[in-house]
């Protein structure tokens, strides 16, 4: 089909710097009221096609610029990703399709990575708590004294009593840290990804900064354990310490299937972590793997 | 790249693992077209970010039998950078949008992107057009320059330039497809895929029953074994 040249100007100019409001406008007439609207279209993305090929052409000629994605970036479009084509639960939040702990605690309990939006209202319940009694207390003792001025000068405010803003960070949803962790872009940001072999389906990656001793961990595909029976451990593998064994990063359970998101919190101090893995181990974490369990997943860079 | 399976078709299914390899395959390309266009490297992420956002939505959209992969994302990234440089330039942060070559002269020659079918193919067309029509296509599309720059750049009057751009681009075209027969019976639908709605993605993967053994990549083995033993690989 041999396109008027109007239309293909506007075709090509489309394609190659963007055309403006009118102009489009204009296109977008001129094809309906061509003969065969659907050959124009298909020459049109052809003729893109095309131009996109003449620049891949020069791409080949052309070293590619110096650096790439960044590691953020690629984390930042890797969760994008992931929230595009990810269909939740029947809850629609991830975070819902991680449930508490209901197995008994070993003796020495390691730390559970459970979301701490589920953990850390118990700690504002407490400071709330004990910012009302001490005002009660406070006032109880204003009504007694009779130097009530020299009190009123050191009567706590009640910002005294207010959350802090890591508290206010901490009782965000895991996915929103990790958004807030990834955005903040972390100079020693690690990105790792699961690596399953054998064709199973957990997928995911890691991210985790040294300087913060922080991080997260997305993964998909994991199946879902019995807190009774066993529960999932993450571990953190630091090149740097003498330790022989690798840093319990904390302890969580899988009840859904899904998208989850779950917050790593070392145990210990860790200075270069290089690869994580998951095991599933008995309730309440191990010490010490005992390769009672198999590990679950571990990570490599991406 | 263009033997490789695609990726955006299990992408467009819900296999996030595809991700990483979309990332993997065409982060480096995507980026460089970018960076083409971009001389800051923050409009630049804000512009792949982009770029790799609307891929995953347009991704069912994708037909091999039309084009290669390396092409339709090309194609992608370059609608979105447009887009994303005539809003730049409304709002003022962008001055000008030609292609900064200067970003490119400390790069390393060993990154070189690789390019798909299409685009060799296209080369070769390129190279036996008039002499005319090479330079006003290469002007505008390597260059970036406007056709009244390209104008005023060749001497050539500004519908010289348009015609030339017209008739080489028109020609590349024909002879790219012209044997690509599945092209010719593609339906139309796929032809203005980009606004399609993406299909229905199914993440309902129920969990299988059996025992996950996960082996470790050679590059990990060492490092794992040391705490939990010898692993098979299979």
């Amino acid at each position: 089909m041999n396109l008027e040249p109007a239309i293909l100007d506007l075709i090509i100019e489309r394609a190659t710097y963007g055309l403006s409001l009118s102009d489009q406008d204009n296109l977008d007439r001129l094809i309906q009221s061509s003969p065969d609207p659907a050959a124009v279209l298909k020459e049109s993305l052809q003729l893109e096609l095309s131009i996109a090929a003449l620049e891949l052409s020069q791409q080949k000629n052309t070293p590619s610029p110096e650096g790439s994605i960044s590691p953020a970036l690629q984390a930042q479009i890797r969760l994008q990703a992931t929230e595009s084509i990810e269909t939740c639960g029947a809850s629609g939040n991830p975070l819902h399709d991680l449930i508490l702990s209901k197995a008994t605690p070993r003796s020495e309990p390691l730390t559970d990575v459970r979301p701490i939006s589920r953990r850390r209202p118990l700690k504002e319940i407490f400071v709330w708590t004990v910012a009302a009694v001490s005002l009660l207390t406070l006032a109880l003792f204003i009504r007694q004294s009779p130097d009530v001025d020299h009190i009123l000068t050191k009567r706590p405010t009640i910002e005294e009593f207010e959350p802090s803003i890591d508290l206010v960070q901490d009782i965000l949803p895991t996915d929103e840290q990790m958004k807030r962790f990834l955005s903040s872009t972390p100079e020693d940001l690690l990105s790792l990804s699961w690596t399953p072999v054998d064709s199973k389906n957990v997928t995911g990656n890691v991210f985790w900064s040294d300087q913060r001793q922080t991080g997260f961990m997305t993964f998909q595909g994991l199946e879902i354990n019995n807190p009774l029976e066993k529960q999932y451990q993450v571990w953190i593998y630091d090149t740097d310490t003498k330790a022989p064994e690798p840093v319990t990063g904390g302890v969580f359970d899988v009840s859904k299937t899904g998208h989850h998101v779950v917050p790593i919190a070392p145990v210990s101090p860790v200075k270069k972590a290089v690869q994580f893995a998951i095991t599933a181990e008995q309730p309440g974490g191990v010490k010490v793997s005992q390769q009672k369990h198999v590990p679950t997943v571990t990570s490599q860079p991406f | 790249m263009s033997n490789a399976r695609p990726v955006l078709p299990r992408i467009a299914a819900g296999d996030n693992a595809a991700v990483d390899e979309c990332l993997q395959r065409y982060g480096g390309l995507v980026w460089s077209l970018a960076r083409r266009r971009c001389a800051d490297v923050q409009l630049a992420e804000d512009a792949v970010q982009n770029i790799f956002l609307h891929l995953w939505k347009v991704a069912a959209t994708f037909d091999e039998n039309i084009a290669t992969e390396t092409t339709f994302i090309a194609m992608v990234a370059r609608r979105r950078l447009i887009d994303y440089q005539r809003k730049r330039m409304s709002k003022g942060t962008f001055t000008h949008c030609e292609f900064d070559h200067l970003e490119l002269e400390g790069s390393d020659p060993a990154r070189q992107i690789e390019i798909s079918e299409e685009a060799a193919r296209a080369e070769k067309l390129l190279c036996q057009l008039p002499t005319d029509q090479q330079t006003a296509i290469r002007l505008s599309i390597f260059d970036g320059l406007s056709h009244a720059k390209i104008a005023d750049r060749t001497g050539m009057k500004l519908g010289t330039v348009k015609t030339h751009i017209r008739r080489g681009i028109t020609k590349i075209r024909e002879s790219l497809f012209k044997e690509n027969t599945a092209a010719e019976n593609c339906a139309v639908g796929n032809i203005n895929a980009e606004h399609m709605t993406p299909r229905a993605i199914n993440n309902d993967k129920k969990p299988s029953s059996e025992p996950k053994v996960y082996s470790l990549s050679n590059k990990n083995r060492s490092t794992a074994a040391h705490t939990f033993g010898g692993l098979s690989s299979n």
